[in-house]
Parts: C-alpha cells; sequence; structure tokens
C-alpha cells in the first residue's frame, strides 16, 4: 500500500492560499492519472488538481469554499499496492498496536467519574466523552444518560407485564425489568425484556435511571411486593402511581407511591388509597373508602362505600364488603366472600373454613 | 468576498459619500494601487481623492493630520506596519492630542491603515507587528481587523469617528475569505480565547480542531478596538470560562495579553488558569522555518490549551 | 483699512480683538502697540514667574517681535492658517490680541484659549496652531494649506534655527513642493538654539535649505518691522497667487533667555544685541510712543487682573 500526496500548487507569489473552489471526488473514489481531484482558486487564476497517480482518494483535506494553503497535502491517493493482502482494516492488520486517541474531553471525564479509561471501549479508534459516559453508565455534567421518561420494571412474570402495559400507555419508557427468577431476554412486553436481576436496581440508579415500577402481584400476600418497595424507596428511586386510561378515577382521590389502578377498575370519590397498593382490573372502590399501604383489591372485589382495608389486606376475587365495614391489616379475604361485619387484624376469611388466624410473622 | 476587496469596496463608500475625502500614501496609484492593493482603482476612478506621496512616513502622516484639522476626512496608508516607528511622533504628540490640548475646539478624522504581522519571510523590519506601542494613547484609537467580522465596516466605522485612528490590517489576511460563520459561541465553554488581527484565524483554527480531535469547546472572541479597550466584552468573555488564552502576533511583554489581564482583574474576575501566547521575544528572522517557531501557531495554541487540562 | 483685506472680511471680529491690535491706528502705531504689547506682556509672564505664580515652562520672544507683527499684517487673518512653536506669545498675541485668553491660559484658568490645557507652548485659536514640538506641525501646515488651498488660503509656519535639526522639516519642504502647497515657511534665527550656538547646530546655510526642493528662498537679517512688512509682504502675495510654497530666513536676535535664567551668553555680547532690540528699533516712527505705552500697561495690569481671578483648570 503506498499513499501519494497530492498537493496545492502555489499560483502567485504573492498569495499564500488558495480556494477549494470544488471537490470533483469524494474519499473513497477510484480515481486515475489525469482525473480531475479539485478546483482550486486564487485571486488573479484557477488552477485544476489533477491526480498523478491511480489509487483510491484515502483522505481529503480541504473542504469547499474553504482556503487552503499552498503547497500543502490536499489529497491523498492510495495507490493499494497488493492490496488483497493490504486491503483490510489497516489498524486491525498492525495487531492491535495502533494508538487509541483519549480525547481532552473524555480524560477529564473519566477522571470525573472516576472511570479506568483500560475498561473503555474506544469508537473507531477513539475514546470520546460519549465512550466514557457508557462505560459510566453517566450523561454529561452528571445528570442522568437516561430521559427523564425512562424507567424501569421490576418484576417480568404476568403481573409485570401487565404493569409494564400501564406504564407504557402512561407514557413511560421503560429500559427493561429486572427479575431474579427469569433469564436475562426472557421476553415482558413488546420492546421489554429482562435485562437483569434485582442485584442490577442499584448501578441502574447509579446510571441515571430515576424511575421504577414495581411487577409484582401476590394473589394471596403482599410481604414480597412490600419488600421490593421498601428495597427501591431505600436505594432512592421514584415510584409515580399509574390510572390505566380506562380506569375511572373519582374527584379528590389520593393515591399512593407505586399504587396501581389497572383497567376498568373504579375508584370512587374521595377515598385514600396508600402507597404500593393495586386496585385490580375490574375492582370497584365505591366513595370514601381508606385502603392501606401494600393492599391488593384482586379483580372483581368489591368496596362499598366507607369501607377501610388495613395495611397489606389481600381481597380476593369477586369479594365484597359492606358499606362502612373496616377489614384489618394483613388480612385475606377469599374469593366471593361477603363481608358484612368488621373484621380483626391478621383474619383469613373463606367460603369453606370458619374465620382463623394468619401468622403472617411466622 | 475576500478581506482585501471588502476594504476596497469600504474605501470607495466612504470617498463616494464624502468628495472631500482624501486617500493619501506609497504607491497607490493606479495600475499598481498600493503595495497590498486595498486602493486598486481608486485613483483612476477618483483621481481628485488620491494622492501618491513620497517615501515619508511621518510627512504623509503630518500632511494628512493638516488637511483632517481642516476638516477633510483623511485615510493615510502606511506600507508596512513597521514603518509607524517614523509617524510615532505625528500620531502621539500630535494627532492623537490636537483634540485636547487645543480644548475640544477641533479634531482630527485622520485614520492610519497599515498591515502588520509576519509569515511572509520578510524579515526584522517587514514582519512585525508593533501596535502595543500605540496602543494606550489618550485620544488615538487603535482597531484591528479579523476576517471573522466585517473589515470593511470596521474601516466605515474607523472613518466616521471623525478623530484619528490607527487602523491594523494584516498581511497575509488581505487573500482571505471573510467567514463570520466560523465563530462559534458556547453558553460555558471549556476555554475563551481573546485576540486580534491576524492570529484571530489560528485561534479559530484551533479552536475547530481542539472540537474535533479533544471534544473541547474553545470560544474565541476578536478584539476588533484595542484601544481603548472594550471591557465589557472583555469581562464577559472573560466570565465565562475559567480557562482564559490571550493569543497576539506581537511579542508578549507590555502587550494585549497584559492588558486583557488587567480588564479582568481588575473586574475581580479570577480564572484558574490564564495563559498568553505571543511571538517569542527575538526580531523576526526570515528564514521561513525559523520565522514560523517564533510566531504564534495554530499547533501552539491547540497545544497550550490541552496542556491546561 | 491698513491690516488688511482678511481682517475686514473676518466674519467673526470678537475672535480677534481688533481693539488690542489697534486696528483703527496707523500702521506705524499699531505696529508699536503691539511691540510693545508683547514685550509688555511678556515681561509680566517673568515677573509672574519669580513669584511662582506661573507653572511650567515660558519662553519669551523678546528680540523677535517684529517678526510676529510684520507677518502677521501681510496675512489674510480670517482665512489664512499659522503654524507656530514654543515661542509662541509674540505670534499668538498679533494674530488675534487675545490677551486676556493668553494670560489666563498661561496661569492655568479655565478661562484660557485653551482651557488650561495647553498653557505657554500648545494653543489654538481661529486658525492658530502652535506645537512644543521642533518641526512637529510642518507637514501639517503643508496639509492644512492644500487642504484650504481653493479658498486662498496659506498656511505660515514659523520654526528656528534649532529647527532645522529635525528632519520633519525636510519631509514638509519636499511634499510642500511636490503638491503645489501655499506656505511660507519662516525660520526665525536668532542664532541660538536653547543653549546651543548656531555654529555647533546647524551646517551649511539656512537661507539655502529649501532650494533644493524648487522652493523660492529669501533671506532677511533685520529687527525692524517695517523692513519686515516690505519683504514678507511680496512674498505671501506671490505664495496667493502661484499656490507654491516660499522660504524665509529671518536673522532676530534673542535678547532673553531660552526660557528662565538658562542664558549661557556673555553679558556684553548680549548687550551689543540689545541695540537691534526692535522696540527700540521702531519707538522714534511714532508720533506718541508714551500714549501707545499707556494704553498696553493698562490694558495688560487689567487683563492679568482679570485672568487671576478666574478658576483654575483641573477635572473637577
Amino acid at each position: 500500500m503506498a499513499l501519494i500526496d497530492i498537493m496545492t500548487p502555489r499560483v502567485n507569489a504573492n498569495e499564500d492560499e488558495v480556494l477549494v473552489a470544488e471537490l470533483h471526488v469524494a474519499v473513497g473514489d477510484q480515481v486515475d492519472v489525469g482525473d480531475l481531484l479539485i478546483s482550486a482558486e486564487t485571486t488573479k487564476a484557477s488552477v485544476d488538481i489533477e491526480a498523478t497517480h491511480a489509487g483510491t482518494v484515502s483522505k481529503i483535506n480541504g473542504k469547499k469554499g474553504r482556503m487552503i494553503a499552498s503547497g500543502s497535502v490536499i489529497v491523498v491517493i492510495d495507490t493499494g499496492g497488493d492490496s488483497a493482502a493490504a486491503g483490510d482494516d489497516a489498524s486491525g492488520a498492525d495487531g492491535g498496536s495502533a494508538e487509541v486517541k483519549v480525547t481532552t474531553k473524555a480524560r477529564l471525564r473519566a477522571e470525573e467519574l472516576g472511570v479506568d479509561l483500560d475498561t473503555v471501549a474506544p469508537k473507531a479508534g477513539r475514546i470520546g466523552v460519549a465512550e466514557v459516559e457508557a462505560a459510566a453508565g453517566k450523561g454529561p455534567d452528571g445528570g442522568p444518560q437516561v430521559t427523564a421518561m425512562q424507567a424501569v420494571l421490576v418484576g417480568g412474570g404476568g403481573h409485570g407485564a401487565t404493569i409494564g402495559e400501564i406504564a407504557v400507555a402512561c407514557g413511560w419508557d421503560l429500559i427493561g425489568a429486572v427479575d431474579g427468577k427469569l433469564p436475562k431476554g426472557t421476553h415482558v412486553i413488546s420492546g421489554v425484556e429482562v435485562i437483569d436481576t434485582d442485584d442490577a436496581l442499584q448501578s441502574l440508579y447509579d446510571s441515571g435511571v430515576r424511575v421504577a415500577f414495581v411487577g409484582i402481584g401476590g394473589a394471596t400476600s403482599s410481604e414480597t411486593r412490600q419488600a421490593v418497595f421498601e428495597k427501591l424507596q431505600a436505594i432512592g428511586f421514584i415510584l409515580p402511581p399509574l390510572v390505566h386510561p380506562t380506569a375511572h378515577f373519582g374527584a379528590d382521590v389520593k393515591l399512593g407511591a407505586a399504587s396501581y389502578v389497572l383497567p376498568n377498575a373504579m375508584v370512587g370519590p374521595r377515598c385514600r388509597i396508600g402507597a404500593n397498593v393495586i386496585v385490580n382490573s375490574s375492582s370497584t372502590v365505591a366513595h370514601d373508602c381508606v385502603v392501606g399501604d401494600h393492599a391488593h383489591l384482586t379483580p372483581a372485589a368489591i368496596l362499598a362505600g366507607n369501607v377501610r382495608i388495613g395495611a397489606s389486606s389481600v381481597i380476593g376475587m369477586g369479594a365484597s364488603v359492606l358499606f362502612g365495614v373496616e377489614v384489618g391489616r394483613g388480612c385475606l379475604i377469599h374469593n366471593n366472600v361477603s363481608v358484612l361485619m368488621d373484621v380483626p387484624d391478621f383474619t383469613e376469611l373463606s367460603l369453606e373454613h370458619a374465620p382463623k388466624h394468619r401468622d403472617l410473622d411466622a | 468576498m475576500r478581506v482585501v476587496e471588502e476594504l476596497r469596496d469600504s474605501l470607495f463608500g466612504i470617498v463616494e459619500r464624502d468628495p472631500s475625502t482624501i486617500v493619501l500614501g506609497e504607491d497607490l496609484l493606479d495600475p499598481y494601487g498600493g503595495a497590498f492593493k486595498v486602493t486598486q482603482g481608486l485613483s483612476d476612478a477618483y483621481p481628485n481623492n488620491v494622492i501618491t506621496t513620497p517615501i515619508s512616513e511621518a510627512g504623509l502622516v503630518g500632511v494628512g493630520l493638516g488637511m483632517a484639522l481642516r476638516g477633510r476626512t483623511v485615510l493615510a496608508e502606511i506600507m508596512f506596519g513597521d514603518f509607524l516607528t517614523l509617524t510615532t511622533d505625528q500620531l502621539i504628540n500630535h494627532a492623537a492630542k490636537v483634540k485636547w490640548m487645543f480644548n475640544d475646539a477641533v479634531d482630527a478624522s485622520l485614520v492610519v491603515r497599515t498591515p502588520m504581522g509576519g509569515g511572509r519571510g520578510y524579515g526584522p523590519t517587514h514582519s512585525q507587528s508593533i501596535e502595543k506601542h500605540f496602543c494606550g494613547v489618550p485620544g488615538l484609537t487603535v482597531m484591528a481587523v479579523n476576517q471573522f467580522q466585517s473589515p470593511g465596516a470596521l474601516l466605515k466605522e474607523a472613518a466616521e469617528l471623525g478623530s484619528p485612528v490607527l487602523f491594523i490590517e494584516n498581511k497575509i489576511m488581505y487573500s482571505k475569505l471573510v467567514e463570520p460563520d466560523r465563530l462559534v459561541t458556547y453558553d460555558r465553554p471549556d476555554a475563551v480565547i481573546l485576540t486580534y488581527g491576524g492570529v484571530t484565524e489560528f485561534c479559530v483554527q484551533a479552536a475547530e480542531r481542539l472540537l474535533e480531535d479533544e471534544e473541547l469547546t474553545v470560544e474565541v472572541v476578536p478584539v476588533q478596538h484595542l484601544s481603548p479597550m472594550p471591557a465589557d466584552l472583555i469581562r464577559a468573555a472573560a466570565a465565562k470560562s475559567g480557562r482564559i488564552f490571550t493569543v497576539e502576533e506581537g511579542t508578549e511583554s507590555w502587550g494585549f495579553g497584559a492588558a486583557v489581564a488587567e480588564e479582568i482583574l481588575s473586574a475581580g474576575i479570577t480564572p484558574r488558569h490564564f495563559q498568553p501566547i505571543a511571538a517569542d521575544p527575538t526580531a523576526i528572522p526570515s528564514a521561513r522555518n525559523w520565522e514560523l517557531e517564533i510566531l504564534p501557531s495554530v499547533d501552539k495554541i491547540e497545544r497550550a490549551i490541552v496542556a491546561s487540562f | 483699512m491698513l491690516l488688511s483685506a482678511g481682517f475686514e472680511m473676518s466674519h467673526d471680529l470678537q475672535e480677534i480683538d481688533a481693539d488690542v491690535l489697534g486696528a483703527d491706528l496707523s500702521r506705524e502705531d499699531r505696529f508699536y502697540r503691539q511691540l510693545y504689547l508683547i514685550r509688555r506682556f511678556e515681561q509680566k509672564l517673568l515677573e509672574l514667574f519669580t513669584n511662582n505664580m506661573l507653572a511650567g515652562t515660558t519662553h519669551t520672544s523678546q528680540g523677535q517681535e517684529a517678526n510676529a507683527v510684520a507677518i502677521m499684517e501681510a496675512l489674510k487673518l480670517d482665512r489664512d492658517m499659522v503654524w507656530s512653536n514654543h515661542r509662541c506669545h509674540g505670534h499668538f498675541l498679533s494674530y488675534c490680541g487675545q490677551s486676556y485668553r493668553l494670560f489666563s491660559e498661561i496661569l492655568g484658568r479655565r478661562t484660557g484659549a485653551c482651557g488650561g490645557r495647553g498653557g505657554s507652548q500648545h494653543l489654538h485659536w481661529r486658525n492658530f496652531y502652535s506645537s512644543g514640538i521642533q518641526g512637529g506641525f510642518a507637514a501639517a501646515a503643508v496639509g492644512a494649506a492644500l487642504a484650504e488651498k481653493d479658498k486662498g488660503a496659506i498656511s505660515c509656519i514659523f520654526m528656528g534655527d534649532g529647527t532645522m535639526g529635525e528632519g520633519s522639516v525636510y519631509e514638509a519642504l519636499n511634499f510642500a513642493s511636490l503638491l503645489s502647497a501655499p506656505v511660507l515657511f519662516v525660520v526665525e534665527d536668532n542664532g541660538i538654539a536653547q543653549t546651543t550656538p548656531k555654529e555647533l547646530g546647524v551646517a551649511g546655510s539656512i537661507t539655502d535649505r529649501a532650494r533644493a526642493f524648487g522652493i523660492d528662498c529669501h533671506h532677511l537679517a533685520s529687527t525692524d518691522a517695517d523692513e519686515i512688512f516690505a519683504t514678507v509682504n511680496p512674498i505671501v502675495d506671490q505664495i496667493r497667487a502661484t499656490g507654491r510654497p516660499a522660504w524665509l530666513h529671518l536673522e532676530t536676535v534673542r535678547l532673553g533667555p531660552h526660557s528662565k535664567g538658562d542664558d549661557t551668553r556673555d553679558e556684553d555680547f548680549v548687550a551689543e544685541l540689545q541695540k537691534r532690540d526692535p522696540l527700540t528699533v521702531y519707538r522714534d516712527r511714532v508720533g506718541d510712543p508714551g500714549a501707545l505705552e499707556a494704553w498696553c500697561d493698562d490694558h495688560i495690569a487689567h487683563v492679568l487682573d482679570l485672568a487671576l481671578k478666574d478658576d483654575v483648570a483641573c477635572v473637577s
């Protein structure tokens, strides 16, 4: 491979530069001897710069409309030599000896972020700020590289998919799901897959992700979901509530962090819904109800007006709670049970068995 | 349009608008039209407005001053900036002083144009940038063109000022294109270069390279009014970044960098890095490579800025 | 009107004090009035200097008054331009008669001709300019003459024998001849430059210096105002008629020191020069010199008193 420099001529004694009037070739073009490469001009004359060798244009220094010094290299022609051998990526053929250029700004950014430049993958032989920040997961000025609408979903199972869909419907941009049990790459919903285990939450946060959704259900118990909620809170994630566009949502309702109102559910006016509550599909919460943190109103559960549900209680499918009744903390009301009177804390109610105490701490 | 063409158009405009204008200097007559061709065509178009003079720099500036004192707008050309030393008495003791010492009863609309700068191998007496010796003289305005702001507009401003102006051009700039688009501003640049005149181009090239090669944002702020110095412009530019560089083609001591530092420090702005870049403190050799070594260059500016980080 | 046609045509007579200059007097009385006025004025300055009432320096023209008086008589004061030097009081007074403005200027008063900025050496009044730099205004005098040539105006520049060492003079001569500038170059040759006698400071001929530039050269050794006027008047006419410059070498005397207390010349030599005092030469030609002197004494006492009462010039 031989590189031939084509120089700009000196056209008159008093002009140290020529104007690049026209570029007739581009990098990569094949040229023959005598082919017109560049039209250059001075105040007094114009001059055509032609190829002195056949080959490939490997570099052009001038830009159209710019001045370039007389006697400087304007085009480099690669004559190829035995191109079959050397035609491959030249830097690769050098056996990796090519030096990686680190930009000054990238060096400063790496110091700022505590990134070891040896661990940063160069791009096209160069490490720039983008490469350093990608390695650190940081954006410019220490702010999130991610956008404000990007969020992570915790839990890639069925409930996770449900919450994921609502989050997307509400305009969030899910970067993926974390799940301790599902393998990486598991499809969750369109465009969202499992990207890591729960253990990655801290590093995701560090990389700038600030929003998380709790995609953990719990047909009989809310303990797992509560643990996830608390972990996310401890890391510092923002846990916005979600209301599906098809849900009915009354006036003056309060909805805590990470509480989700699913499709076709109805929440009446003035209800107070705590944090990390699931108001599942088609469930009904009439006016003035108070639902404690981590409670789960499963699909088609019905709360009449002025009902109180204690923290972490689960109300089964088709179950109903009569007007004004208070269900204590940590209760499990099985499917289709009609609750007609107050239920003490930690009580399990079913159609088949007498009420019994739940020992949730066991 | 090239710098020389802008200046020439501006000169034609000045004479056209005020037919009493006098343009005088050595070798101005067509077809030669001046050593650097700024006045080319002028004596053919306006034979009564152009005076070609003997080699007599003090004389021609003094004659110009006399005409200006009697109400003419006078544009004098000194062929090489180096020859300005011959005009110092006329400029400093007379032109700059007449208005003040005669109690503001007179003024002199006298513009003395001259090209400074090296890079052409002209040697010790034809390559200098000695405008600093004329800065800080009360009553004498010193302006310097660069090709990123309109040289023609600046010349018009000088001619319309009504008071003596030393108007600094640059030999190698004449054939350059006027390219205002190449001045880039940033909210918080990594570095700011304050500069003027011919080396502005080096600064712009260095800034372009530093952005491409080092991802550094460098804002080049050319100063067109050297004296009196525009404090607001200097301070606003300096307040943008903690790294301030000054680039001048003349030698460093008692120069542009010192004047900029004074403006900045006296305003309470204390950059973490301040560095003047200037010519080495020697006369200018004729040998081409040697000359290029001692003058500021794109490489020197680029290296200094990278080294500051 | 004897003073000159230009004087009558002046648009603003207030700027030129015709009364002080003696416009209504006979030429002889007017000449003596001005000679004595300049002498008295400068003697007052020396007194003020001795009494520590003057700042800086002052260069008197004692012995050279006739040059100022005669040459101003020959100029058209409404249009001609006068370019003087460090020894400029006499030129200034004969040009405009503004003794009050000159006193207040030299005394550093706000009311001075230049607001107290220029002082003794840097004066400007109408078309009168002076500079403390030897030969500094020579080229400007040429430029101004060119600028005003179509108005029939000429420039008159005063230099001394000491100025002959300055290159600026010769650049100005070159320009004046090349460009045909109507300029009267006057060399007031008093034979000594500060303390350096002419023999040590000037090579060759002062008279012939401009000849090589193609400029008409004239010479006169005299302190007689009439003689000087008779010589200068046709030269001025010729300059105006031809638009070409002329050179006048006037040999005169310096009766006083360069400025103050710096006369190194032999006392006998200076005493000999006193015989050529232009006032002595002229006094016999007027009918009542005592009356003219009394007028000047009163006038000077009056304007000095006025000037001393004026506010001093300073920034605030």
